[in-house]
């Protein structure tokens, strides 16, 4: 086989409609991607697929620990539905990955999404020296509340972040 | 020569390893852990050990050149470490305008032997550093020209590379794919072992997975065993990532492989 089925294959992985029509015309699908897909596994296939973004949203779950505690069982179906939307690229791709799912669930209105966990996230992604955000969610004694976010970098270029609670709510 | 054992950089364990316990004889660094930065930290640690540099996204299956700026990032990360050697998987992760993010089989032909084998050549020629190719976990075995031991030997014939054998991901297809690993093991050239990754498996509903997560089982061990008695590697390394037990039970786990 020639190493284009490698680039065929990366589409099939990507492309959860792709890989639909290659179960229902296995034959079709091979020639019209220009790729002998003969003896390649519909199932399996289906499965390396499925492993890729249960490794992204294992990664983004570290990342974003507040937030999927609150989304709970949702998470693993909302993450499913965002991941073949978007494809982080390169070496800092964990971090794409949870600012854009961040991003998901905030047009999406999800109330779940952590913002201070999310703003941290932003910031670690797009640089600068420091930061302040408002946020309503900070944790504080087990309780939500209202407070300033300082977020900088230190010395090692670790995030570092830190709020000031605010007396209002908002 | 006496083998080395150690295992895995990672940053919870930094303080544990900065204490230079006698259970870590080796260290193997993930490139991509310092594209960042830290490698004033790489420079201490390889005061300290033996290390080798391990890569995870160069894509070395990918038609077409290696990704420049990962390249780059990589060969810093080999200058600050001076490794003994550097490792990269038979595999993809980019393709098809995608990049995956995560390792996929690379179908086992005479083409894929030749693009693998010039990217290993390269990466070898920019880091001056030996290489060694590892083996995948997959869930998708891919039909070919050749069987996996047999492209494996030819490969690192053709890349002037070593094989860094990993068990874990041996035993874990040899169950999801229902083949014999000792059969596997025997078909390998074991003089062209030189490091052995091994950490124990994951059982789900839907399969074996190789997720870091494990201490090592007793039948993977009877496998580590039988790798023993075939090769004879320079490293052995423990590949924990996930769910990190206590430094005393992390060094219990490389005692024991020692004694292996």
């Amino acid at each position: 086989m020639p190493p284009e089925l490698t680039e065929v294959l990366g589409r099939l992985l990507a492309d959860p409609a792709l890989r639909a029509e290659f179960r229902r015309d296995p034959e079709g699908t091979s020639a019209r991607l220009g790729a002998p897909l003969r003896g390649i596994d519909p199932g399996a296939l289906e499965r390396q697929a499925a492993s890729l973004v249960a490794k992204r949203l294992h990664e983004t779950a570290k990342l974003m620990p507040r937030t999927f505690r609150r989304l709970g069982p949702a998470a693993r179906e909302l993450f499913g539905g965002f991941a073949t939307t978007f494809w982080p690229r390169g070496h800092r791709r964990h971090l794409e990955d949870a600012v854009a799912f961040g991003r998901f669930l905030l047009a999406g209105g999800v109330r779940a999404l952590s913002r201070s966990e999310f703003n941290r996230l932003r910031f670690a992604l797009e640089g600068g020296r420091w930061a302040l955000r408002l946020v309503g969610d900070a944790p504080a004694r087990g309780r939500k509340r209202p407070a300033l976010q300082v977020l900088w970098r230190d010395n090692t270029g670790s995030v570092r972040s830190a709020a000031l609670w605010i007396g209002l709510p908002f | 020569m006496r083998r080395l054992v150690g295992l895995g950089w990672r940053r919870p364990l930094a303080g544990w390893i900065a204490g230079k316990p006698e259970s870590i004889g080796c260290l193997e660094i993930t490139a991509e852990h310092f594209f960042e930065g830290g490698l004033e930290r790489l420079r201490a640690l390889r005061r300290d050990y033996p290390l080798s540099v391990h890569g995870l996204g160069l894509s070395l299956g990918t038609p077409g050149p290696l990704d420049p700026d990962a390249l780059a990032r990589f060969a810093r990360v080999v200058g600050a470490a001076d490794p003994a050697w550097v490792s990269e998987h038979v595999a993809f992760t980019r393709a098809g305008g995608v990049d995956l993010g995560h390792l996929n089989p690379v179908a086992p032909t005479r083409a894929n032997l030749r693009l693998l084998a010039d990217h290993a050549r390269e990466i070898s020629d920019r880091c001056g550093k030996p290489v060694l190719l590892e083996n995948i976990a997959t869930h998708l075995p891919l039909p070919g020209e050749m069987p996996e031991p047999e492209f494996l030997n030819r490969l690192c014939d053709a890349a002037g590379a070593g094989l860094l054998l990993d068990l874990t991901n041996l035993f874990v297809n040899s169950r999801n794919h229902r083949f014999d690993p000792a059969r596997w093991l025997s078909d390998i050239e074991g003089r062209r072992v030189v490091q052995l990754h091994v950490v124990g498996y994951s059982r789900r509903e839907d399969g074996w997975h190789d997720l870091h997560a494990e201490a090592i089982q007793p039948d993977l061990r009877g496998l580590l065993r039988e790798a023993l008695s075939r090769t004879s590697p320079w490293a052995v390394i423990l590949e924990r990532d996930e769910n990190l037990p206590a430094p005393a039970e992390l060094a219990r786990e490389l005692e024991a492989l020692r004694a292996a």
